[in-house]
């Protein structure tokens, strides 16, 4: 049986910047959503002026990250703020199943493109909100991103975790609070639309970046009210050994928190006397002497690479290579499951991007359309579908409307 | 209403990614049927001191708030017939399937997706793993923790020149749980126009590096090997955390403009550095950071951090504290969303955790009570398919 694009009817209207309202509709246009973007006259998503670059030569349409987020949509330039765009933009939401906006609260109300005006006109819309801290509440004005989510949801105060100090600021990792919340939203979407094709009613999402960091973290978040402490990035691990070693040709982490994960530990270090010592006999203790144990991990690790080590240790331990992006870019498992694919860009050229997040045996994933140019679908949407003449899309675009 | 009323969901999983997957489902009104191993309950069940202290494996905050409002069934499938056959009847009424055990422990029950189409065809079948379903390195033991390393992602989180650090919290467990809650999303949206159920394969390395264009496109792009800088941005200079008054208590803030930055130094009540030509704009600000931080932290060492976020903001500048678990819970803002939900459990009592991350206005996500004890509801769920049969007869 063949694969099928599972959200071929699902219309969806973008108007985001960046990442989080751009990831999450990608999610839904790799599967076969039609979206359309809607960017600013000109300047277009953010995203396309940071880099990556093709070949670091930075331009509008050489971005590697946003022809990254940007896949498979349509992009409309469109100003909400001149009367004009705003009649268009109603349009367009007519035709719409899925509304995503990443807007401060307010900042569309203000123009009567709120939900509950759009709500008149497509009863059956269904609207994401993204922001940083929510539609309502006494921070709902407050600016905020990335570094912010990250670090107010509570991800920050124990990275990095059992290895920091006191002296050392808590980090966070990559934009991933970013990314994270486009998954989120994307599932709440989803949800929505579930409700939408079974009872024909729309509706309104609020999602908030600081929210959704602080629900899915259950590892860091739940232990005030269960234990009344924190975790911290100078928290030692409480069972172990979890913690990273030196190898030959660079760092290996180890899990080996269970008996018999450690037994087997113990084994492809060559059953060593020192690991029979009471010190390491549970899992508490083994936390404990971790300083004590990894001299002794290291010179037995200082003989071998890191591959060596991993393939030692597979199907026995929770033991991992810490691996480097060239590396990861070579990784045989990776290549066997085609994870990495190639996209050639008409402006960029051809590179290699990261694949799909998942793999459906039915639903197909797939990159028909590279990200577009900014633009590039005004006369197909605006002429073809809205009914806009070519003289007057001229017009409108003179006039810094699209 | 519940937007998944009437879906019936099992699992087969332990830790995070499964459960955590299953738990969001459960909040949108699945109905989510835990099945349990007697000889070796949920990781997260043990996976805590109180399991270490009192023996009971029904004290873990981290396993409950992933499983909040599901019904756990005891059952022990390891060469035992009739409780197989128990299992796979519940399969048979079910929608979803949820596992995130080692792919080959689905195959060895006689569990795996061949076998359950015969079945259930239309099952949709979510198998998360550490690595994916296939290749050559499938059967690695997959703990979370292992696999920010083997994406890459350790090397990239650090101050500079630190060996790779582990993140605060098991981020590709983070991810993952999120894409299992979506994909049965997307397959159920599937289900409903061709019948067709499915099987999905889930690898957390492969969805966290979805997260991670820029580091991998660095790489293809330019040749660059990106590495760890600390909280420092690509385009954003002043860009970190910068510490302030008490233990431990940090402010992250976030300068975007020329704009935001004379913001900044208006708050600070700083008029020289507004001029100062080292910082003129976001490209000396950048090759500048660290003077730059030297002189903002002198500014905050002497202040609250949420007294700073109040201060910061309200000059348009990009700011929050640095939070714990307990700020969290005390924080005003958060209370007046009314994030947190409070469940009754018979072991530990009164509980309050975080609810749904986003609000439906029409048909909003609701926590369901507490998370239940291991098998508690093992007796209830087995009259439940001998009513089935002889409903059947």
């Amino acid at each position: 049986m063949g694969k099928k694009l599972s959200l071929q009817d699902v219309r969806i209207l973008e108007y985001g910047n960046m990442i989080c309202a751009p990831y999450c509709s990608k999610l839904m246009a790799d599967l076969g959503a039609e979206v359309v973007k809607i960017e600013k006259p000109n300047s277009g998503d953010d995203a396309r002026r940071r880099g990556p670059f093709a070949h670091n030569i930075a331009g509008n349409e050489r971005s590697g990250f946003f022809i990254y987020l940007n896949t498979n949509k349509k992009s409309v330039t469109l100003d909400i703020e001149k009367k004009t765009g705003r009649e268009i933009f109603k349009k367009l939401v007519k035709n719409t199943d899925i509304f995503i906006e990443d807007t401060a609260p307010g900042m569309l109300e203000k123009f009567g493109l709120g939900y509950n005006e759009l709500k008149t006109l497509n009863p059956k819309l269904i609207m994401v909100s993204i922001t940083f801290f929510g539609q309502t509440g006494p921070y709902k004005n407050f600016k905020g991103s990335d570094l912010i989510g990250f670090h107010m949801g509570g991800i920050g105060y124990t990275t990095p975790r059992w290895a920091g100090t006191p002296e050392q600021e808590p980090l966070r990792v990559m934009q991933l609070a970013d990314f994270f919340t486009a998954m989120a939203a994307a599932t709440a979407a989803m949800s929505a639309l579930h409700v939408q094709r079974e009872h024909g009613i729309g509706q309104h999402v609020d999602l908030s970046q600081l929210e959704a960091m602080i629900r899915l973290n259950p590892q860091n978040i739940a232990r005030w009210p269960y234990t009344h402490t924190n975790d911290t990035r100078v928290s030692e691990s409480e069972l172990g050994p979890q913690q990273f070693f030196r190898c030959k040709d660079g760092w290996c982490f180890v899990h080996a928190e269970e008996p018999h994960h450690w037994k087997h530990f113990v084994e492809i270090m060559g059953n060593p006397e020192w690991a029979s010592d009471e010190i390491y006999e549970s899992a508490p203790k083994r936390a404990q002497h971790w300083d004590i144990m990894k001299p002794l991990v290291e010179k037995w690790a200082m003989h071998h690479t890191k591959l060596e080590i991993f393939e030692a240790a597979k199907g026995k331990i929770p033991l991992a290579p810490s691996n480097t992006i060239d590396e990861v870019l070579c990784s045989r498992q990776l290549k066997e499951r085609r994870y990495f694919i190639d996209i050639d860009h008409p402006a960029a050229g051809k590179f290699t991007y990261p694949g799909a997040p998942h793999k459906f045996s039915r639903s197909e994933w797939s990159v028909r359309n590279t990200a577009p140019l900014l633009g590039q679908h005004n006369e197909e949407i605006y002429v073809k579908h809205l009914g806009y003449s070519v003289s007057e899309l001229a017009k409108m675009a003179e006039l810094g409307i699209i | 209403m519940l937007p998944l009323q009437g879906i019936n969901i099992v699992e087969f999983t332990t830790s995070w990614v499964g459960p955590g997957g299953g738990g969001l489902l459960c909040e949108m009104g699945a109905d989510v049927i835990k099945i349990e191993n007697p000889r070796v309950p949920d990781y997260w069940r043990r996976a805590v001191k109180e399991f270490h202290e009192t023996g009971s494996v029904n004290r873990s905050g981290g396993f409950a708030m992933n499983n909040r409002g599901k019904r756990s069934c005891a059952l022990d499938l390891k060469n035992n017939n009739e409780n197989l056959e128990a299992a796979r009847k519940i399969i048979r009424r079910s929608d979803i399937l949820i596992t995130n055990f080692a792919p080959r422990v689905m195959n060895s029950l006689g569990l795996g997706y061949e076998a359950l189409q015969e079945i259930n065809p239309d099952l949709i079948m979510i198998a998360a793993s550490g690595y994916g379903a296939t290749g050559p390195d499938r059967d690695a033991v997959a703990f979370g923790v292992c696999l920010e390393p083997y994406a890459g992602l350790s090397s990239l989180i650090g101050y500079s020149d630190s060996p790779p650090l582990p993140c605060g919290t098991t981020l590709s467990d983070l991810a993952g749980q999120v894409l299992v809650a979506y994909t049965a999303l997307v397959a159920l949206h599937h289900r409903r126009i061709t019948g067709e159920g499915q099987y999905i394969d889930i690898s957390e390395v492969e969805s966290l590096l979805a997260c991670m264009p820029e580091a991998v496109m660095e790489y293809s792009m330019n040749g660059t090997v990106p590495v760890a800088n600390g909280n420092r941005d690509e385009l954003m200079a002043p860009h970190g955390c910068y510490r302030c008054a008490g233990e431990d208590k940090w402010i992250a803030i976030a300068i975007k403009s020329d704009k935001e930055w004379q913001s900044l130094c208006r708050a600070m009540d700083h008029s020289d550095l507004a001029s100062d030509e080292r910082f003129q704009d976001a490209f000396l600000r950048f090759h500048n950071q660290d003077e730059l931080d030297t002189i903002i932290s002198q500014w905050t060492k002497d202040k609250k951090p949420v007294d700073l976020m109040i201060i910061l903001q309200k000059e348009g500048i990009i700011s929050g504290p640095v939070y714990s678990g307990e700020e969290i819970f005390n924080d005003p803002h958060l209370r007046s969303r009314n994030l947190f939900f409070e469940h009754v459990h018979p072991e530990v009592g009164k509980k309050e955790l975080p609810g749904p991350f986003a609000k439906l206005s029409e048909t909003p996500w609701k926590v369901r009570g507490a998370d239940p004890l291991f098998g508690q509801h093992t007796e209830e769920i087995l009259k439940e398919l001998e009513d089935d049969d002889s409903q059947k007869v």
